[in-house]
């Protein structure tokens, strides 16, 4: 057993959240999260149609297993980005947010000036904020200063596939962060996942490479065990690598001579022992 | 959130029994990971006994990670004692308030004509230092600040405990950075130590840091009093409040320093345990292996051959040329230092012998201009 | 002679759709069958309406509302 991730006092044991984006049915979405064991989901917010047809998400969640985490996907910046969280807060009953601002729709890179400003309104709102950001250790740094519940780092472009392509930058909020990190986007496949968990993300967030599988049930289940396994390798140690050759001549031999230091010390008068290192 | 509730989630003693039982494969592992980051489980194997067989790898590594980040550089710095005057009581020091020496603050003549004879060594960062004593409080520091402000580029402070608003009056005057050493963070060792005057408030030490980070401090100086209690022991908690700083307080870089207690001839301090040179260059190379990127400093207190020596397995900051009676730099009382200094070169040798070594010594680092000497033309908010 | 007032429109997710001059957003729910659906949220005019706020909101001609629910995203 590994042990448990808690975000703003909310205990999680699998450390795999999932999006219900781009699946083909529902009936695949609900197996699919089953199958992958996740406890936190995010949903979009959408325009209802008008028309008559239904599209009832929440019907296929039970919402007594999963957590909802809205995401302001669709959003430009910060003042819609607030007018989209109210509005998910209204909707789903849930102050918990994913906040997602990306101006630009080719390549849904976010906007981290707004994304921080949108941040300290909506901490100040009552939110519990979970932003999606660039993998920019000092935004981190002041995402969590400014109360985010943990900070939602990107690892590659969204739908990309790519994996863990902010790798180095990634191991930097890590080693810094005060609060938990999810790497979330661009994590295409169960070995992605398990290699940020073995670096010592706090959970991963997947959603295209499960959705857009040839069998997204058994993909999901793949990335369950990936992120069962990165954790577990996590916490038993990894050994890392071995350390530098020996390049240089010996910088220790000199201590063989040194006797001890009572002989060293020759100054007679010396009044006391040592205080501050000043000098 | 401070240090002292983080400092007494670990019971000293407990922290002691686990770092003398690393065995050398926790060693290696440590030494395997320095590159990814280490933990403060992996400090406590390279601060443990079974290192010291591996010294001279740790030595290594250190020698290497520091020139990568550094270079072959080395800062030069000169500390000036401002006063002998002191309230505490501590068993270990020459200012201490039972010790009978002359008592003496220096004028603000005293301080011009020191600043005089450091900047003809060279020096452009100093460190200031003081007894603990309502004459020495923040006017008179502010105002030897603002006197020294002109002649140096980094103004550094060794001094008592103060309060945010105090460090940040003092930042105003044009204050770099403060260095704070916890002595022992061995409570029961501490109380012992220290056994009278406002110093004897282990707590609100503890805390400084975090009051120096509200204030806006940007380089802070930690470190123990090796051989005031288990050295190991007190290397771990000097790594852990490192470690606190950086995630708590990470725009703010941090300077470890190396004080030790030096056994004399018949002379022990009660209660103090042995440290010698070989356990000071464990301790700086674990120190540097646990963060490449703070500044290691070393100072006159070691002797020359050890300095000659040690210089490279880590240390970027080295004092030089040092004098600790209070303005001793224009008239010199040897009554009143407050330890001896072992190294005596003058500050010329020992940078001529860093450019033998291949070193270049570096005067200034640093510039006042981003201590608030300056003022852009438009305020900008 | 009972005078009615003329009916108004409002713009439901920019479509435009008329409602009686007196209706409320419970109103306009019932009309598309929306009441007791769950996961719904309402901005008019930018403005967030909480849901026991629409029985006792009057809509406006012109008013712009805004409805959402929860769907599939990531």
């Amino acid at each position: 057993m590994t042990r448990t991730l808690t975000i703003a006092g909310v205990d999680f044991a699998s450390r795999l959240f999932l999006g219900t984006g781009k699946f083909s049915s529902p009936q695949t979405m609900q197996d699919s999260l089953a199958a992958s064991g996740t406890q936190l989901v995010t949903v979009a917010l959408r325009r209802v149609r008008t028309d008559g047809a239904v599209d009832d998400l929440l019907g296929h969640l039970d919402s007594r297993r999963y957590r909802l985490l809205p995401n302001t996907s669709g959003v430009r910046d910060a003042r819609e980005a607030i007018l989209a969280a109210e509005l998910a807060r209204e909707a789903l009953e849930t102050n918990w947010l994913k906040l997602e601002i990306h101006p630009d729709p080719k390549y849904l890179m976010p906007d981290a000036v707004e994304t921080l400003n949108a941040t300290r309104e909506l901490v100040r709102r009552g939110f519990i904020v979970l932003p999606y950001v660039h993998a920019d250790p000092v935004l981190c740094k002041q995402l969590a200063e400014a109360g985010a519940a943990a900070v939602m780092p990107l690892g590659a472009p969204i739908g990309s596939n790519q994996g863990l392509a902010s790798r180095a930058f990634l191991e930097i909020i890590i080693a810094s962060s005060t609060v938990p990190v999810v790497v979330d986007a661009g994590l295409g496949a169960p070995s992605h996942a398990a290699a940020a968990l073995e670096m010592g993300a706090d959970a991963v967030l997947v959603n295209t490479a499960i959705a857009a599988a040839h069998d997204p049930v058994a993909m999901a289940h793949a990335f369950r065990l990936g992120v069962e396994a990165g954790r577990q390798a996590f916490e038993a140690g990894l050994p890392g690598r071995s350390p530098v050759a020996r390049a240089s001549s010996p910088l220790t031999a000199f201590l063989s001579d040194v006797a001890d230091d009572v002989a060293a010390n020759a100054a007679a008068n010396v009044a006391d022992d040592v205080a501050e290192a000043g000098a | 959130m401070s240090f002292d509730t983080v400092w007494s989630q670990h019971d000293f003693a407990a922290v002691g029994l686990h770092i003398a039982k690393a065995r050398p494969i926790d060693v290696e592992h440590a030494l395997g990971r320095v590159r990814s980051g280490l933990s403060l489980d992996d400090f406590a194997a390279l601060l443990s006994p079974a290192a010291t067989a591996y010294l001279e790898d740790m030595a290594q590594l250190a020698h290497h990670l520091t020139v990568e980040r550094f270079g072959h550089t080395m800062q030069l710095y000169a500390p000036l004692y401002l006063s002998s005057v002191c309230a505490n009581v501590c068993t270990y020091c020459g200012f201490s308030a039972h010790n009978r020496i002359p008592r003496i603050v220096i004028s603000d003549e005293e301080i011009i004509a020191n600043a005089g004879v450091l900047n003809g060594h060279g020096f452009k960062h100093i460190l200031l230092l003081t007894g603990e004593s309502p004459k020495v409080g923040v006017d008179y520091l502010g105002h030897a600040l603002r006197l020294l402000r002109p002649h140096f580029s980094s103004l550094s402070l060794e001094v008592q405990p103060l309060s945010s608003d105090d460090y940040a009056t003092l930042m105003a005057e044009g204050l770099s950075s403060v260095m704070v050493y916890q002595e022992t963070y061995d409570a029961a060792a501490y109380a012992r130590h220290h056994v009278r005057g406002p110093k004897a408030d282990m707590r609100y030490r503890l805390n400084t840091p975090d009051r120096l980070s509200a204030a806006g401090v940007k380089k802070i100086g930690l470190g123990a009093l090796y051989g005031l209690s288990a050295w190991r022991t007190d290397a771990w908690f000097v790594g852990l409040h490192l470690r606190y700083l950086e995630k708590h307080h990470w725009r703010t870089r941090a300077s470890i320093s190396f004080p030790r207690l030096r056994p004399h001839e018949g002379r022990a301090l009660e209660g103090s345990t042995s440290y010698g040179e070989r356990d000071l260059v464990q301790t700086m190379c674990a120190f540097r292996l646990l963060s490449p990127e703070a500044e290691l400093s070393l100072s006159t207190r070691e002797s020359l051959t050890f300095r000659n020596h040690a210089f490279r397995l880590g240390i970027t900051a080295m004092s030089a040329g040092s004098r600790t009676d209070p303005g001793g730099y224009a008239r010199q009382n040897p009554a009143l230092e407050q330890f001896a200094v072992d190294d005596t070169r003058t500050a010329t040798e020992v940078a001529d012998f860093l450019r033998a070594q291949g070193y270049e010594p570096v005067w200034k680092d640093w510039d006042g201009t981003y201590d608030g000497q300056c003022r852009p033309n438009q305020a900008y908010t | 002679m009972t005078t009615t007032q003329a009916p108004m429109v409002v713009f439901v997710n920019d479509a435009p759709r008329e409602l009686p001059a007196d209706a409320t957003v419970t109103t306009l729910m019932d009309h598309l069958a929306m009441t007791t659906r769950k996961g719904i949220a309402l901005a008019i005019n930018d403005v967030v309406l909480p849901r026991l706020d629409w029985h006792h909101h009057s809509l406006h001609d012109q008013d712009r509302v805004l409805v959402l629910s929860a769907s599939q995203g990531g």
